[in-house]
């Protein structure tokens, strides 16, 4: 009877295999050919003097001559500053703090409002981006159209103007932290819906306020959800740029660090396409990124900030 | 009490401010050009002329079908490969599993943008520019929906598929005809939030596409409103926006639920 079943069980180990081997195939072809592949060809390509001029086939090495162009490029520095203060504004005020904000006021409520208040806070990201950043193209418009100049600074007696140009960093992190915020707030949220109730309980009869619930048992239970929305959108944020691309295309020194690779590779008025020199920013970004992360594990000093939560039952 | 009503009327207060612009722009669209500076809701006189105005001026429909084919397909693609390795990664054991699964949590990691140029040499040197091929194929897998999968087959059962693979099911059988029935909703998670991002998307097709029988929704609309083929008619642009965005907002009016909740559930605790 036993060694009738581990036959069996070897058999179907042996099944396994090749049915494993068939569900895995589509996929492995598609993640080589569009995921591993384009990591290879980056690298590649940075090393390379090849673009729209030199075309597939008479392209030089150049080694890390693009790198060294970028370092030496005197909007490097200033690119990089934009970058760094559109990402920890948008991340500190909106993905994370916003976030945060949100998921605890909708859990506060009944679920039935929660979840509608969650549904309309997601819309900025449902919505195509188009039609996102349009509306804020025309809420911010100047005279006659703009509803924020009609509205709040008529009556106020301020100059109508374009509010995206007369604040532009201000723009961007607004526009994108609205987007932001939903993805802090659903991670948030699914976090806090998971702590038992008792634990409430033992706060409330331990005569803790609000604040204090807060405090001391929604936030520390929060560490890891916390640390994975900061990493996770901090990579987000860097790489994406298409809210910035059709908010200004980069005008009002807007031109963050992707999108600057983005005009100089693929997309510019005088049509001259540098693909060797864009992945080179490209993949600076990555190293960018992957700084920004090792940073923010090590030296945010998340642990000193969040104590430690008295009962580890997640 | 008080500080009921006060969140509440917080919560109020956001939900107007993020719901008045959507409301404004649908109006906007059936204002005549003089009264568009207003901000008030309800048009005093209804006009049709904007939209006629993007009906006549640009290929709308034929985009529009371009993007509901290009989606469905990707999205079909994303949940069945994404099923299969789910399956596999769930269900099935052979030597390898653990490093294909990380594989996948990498590919997740890697924003699509910073793939943008490699990607771009690539499908050019294919000769797959200004082709369905080139929106559709770079789309058809992803590791999101693959790990939701994951997650979701491993609350299933093992008696349930032990008993199948007893009954001398083949494990594909098993999937299609015992598994993927119970998973609707993962599958509409993953169906929802694959589709709308295909839709939405502006940048890949900007890219590869410039012909314009082959243009989505998306690429149509930029064009037309923000790259000036509207010469300047913003009840027009909005009209052309509205038209992009109400499927997509219609069809999140309906699954909203389903979404939230099983975006929630579905593992992504960090």
């Amino acid at each position: 009877m036993s060694g009738n079943l581990r036959t069996r069980k070897a058999h179907v180990g042996r099944r396994d295999r090749w049915e494993a081997m068939g569900f895995l195939l589509p996929s492995f072809l598609l993640v080589m050919l569009f995921f591993v592949l384009p990591v290879v060809i980056t690298g590649f390509l940075s090393a390379t003097d090849m673009s729209s001029s030199t075309g597939f086939r008479h392209w030089h090495w150049v080694g890390l001559a693009n790198y060294a162009k970028i370092l030496n490029s005197p909007r490097a520095m200033s690119r990089l500053w934009l970058t760094l203060q559109y990402v920890a504004l948008t991340l500190v005020f909106f993905n994370v703090g916003m976030g945060l904000l949100l998921a605890i006021l909708t859990t506060y409520v009944s679920p039935r409002m929660g979840t509608l208040f969650r549904a309309v806070w997601l819309l900025p990201r449902v919505t195509p981006t188009v039609v996102y950043v349009m509306m804020w193209i025309f809420l911010a418009a100047d005279a006659p159209y703009g509803v924020i100049n009609q509205l709040f600074l008529e009556p106020l007696g301020i100059a109508p103007r374009y509010w995206v140009a007369a604040h532009p960093l201000l723009a961007i992190v607004l526009v994108n932290g609205y987007i932001g915020a939903s993805f802090g707030m659903i991670i948030f949220t699914s976090a806090i819906q998971s702590i038992p109730v008792d634990l409430f309980r033992a706060a409330m009869v331990d005569g803790a306020s609000r604040w204090k619930q807060i405090r001391h048992v929604v936030l520390p239970l929060l560490r890891w959800p916390l640390l994975f929305v900061i990493v996770y959108q901090t990579l987000s944020l860097l790489t994406s740029f298409e809210q910035i691309l059709i908010l200004t295309d980069g005008a009002y020194n807007t031109e963050v660090w992707a999108l600057w690779a983005y005009h100089r590779a693929l997309n510019n008025y005088w049509g001259y396409f540098q693909w060797g020199f864009g992945a080179a920013l490209a993949a600076l970004l990555v190293l960018i990124g992957v700084l920004l992360s090792v940073i923010s594990l090590r030296f945010f000093r998340l642990k000193a900030l969040i104590q430690r939560p008295l009962i580890e039952s997640l | 009490m008080m500080k009921r009503l006060g969140l509440y009327a917080a919560l109020i207060l956001g939900a107007i401010v993020f719901l008045y612009p959507f409301l404004w722009m649908l109006s906007a669209t059936f204002k005549p050009e003089l009264e568009l500076g207003g901000f008030h809701l309800i048009p005093h006189r209804v006009t049709w002329e904007n939209y006629r105005l993007v009906f006549t001026r640009i290929p709308i429909i034929r985009a529009f079908v371009n993007s509901l084919f290009v989606s469905a397909t990707a999205t079909t693609s994303v949940i069945v490969f994404g099923a299969m390795v789910g399956y596999a990664l769930s269900r099935l054991s052979f030597p390898g599993r653990e490093i294909i699964f990380n594989v996948i949590l990498f590919t997740m990691m890697i924003p699509a943008q910073l793939t943008l140029i490699p990607l771009y040499t690539l499908i050019v040197r294919l000769g797959w520019a200004d082709s369905y091929q080139a929106l559709i194929v770079p789309g058809m897998m992803s590791g999101f929906a693959i790990l939701l999968f994951r997650q979701f087959f491993r609350t299933i059962p093992p008696s349930l598929i032990e008993a199948a693979r007893l009954d001398g099911c083949s494990e594909w059988q098993i999937l299609f005809h015992i598994v993927m029935p119970l998973s609707k909703p993962v599958i509409t998670t993953v169906g929802i939030l694959t589709f709308m991002g295909i839709w939405n998307d502006l940048l890949w097709p900007l890219l590869v596409i410039h012909d314009r029988r082959l243009m989505t929704m998306p690429q149509v609309v930029a064009l037309f409103s923000i790259g000036g083929l509207a010469e300047a008619r913003v009840g027009a642009q909005l009209a052309a926006a509205t038209l992009l965005a109400l499927p997509i907002i219609v069809a999140y009016a309906f699954f909203q639920r389903t979404f939230i909740e099983s975006m929630a559930t579905t593992g992504l605790k960090g």
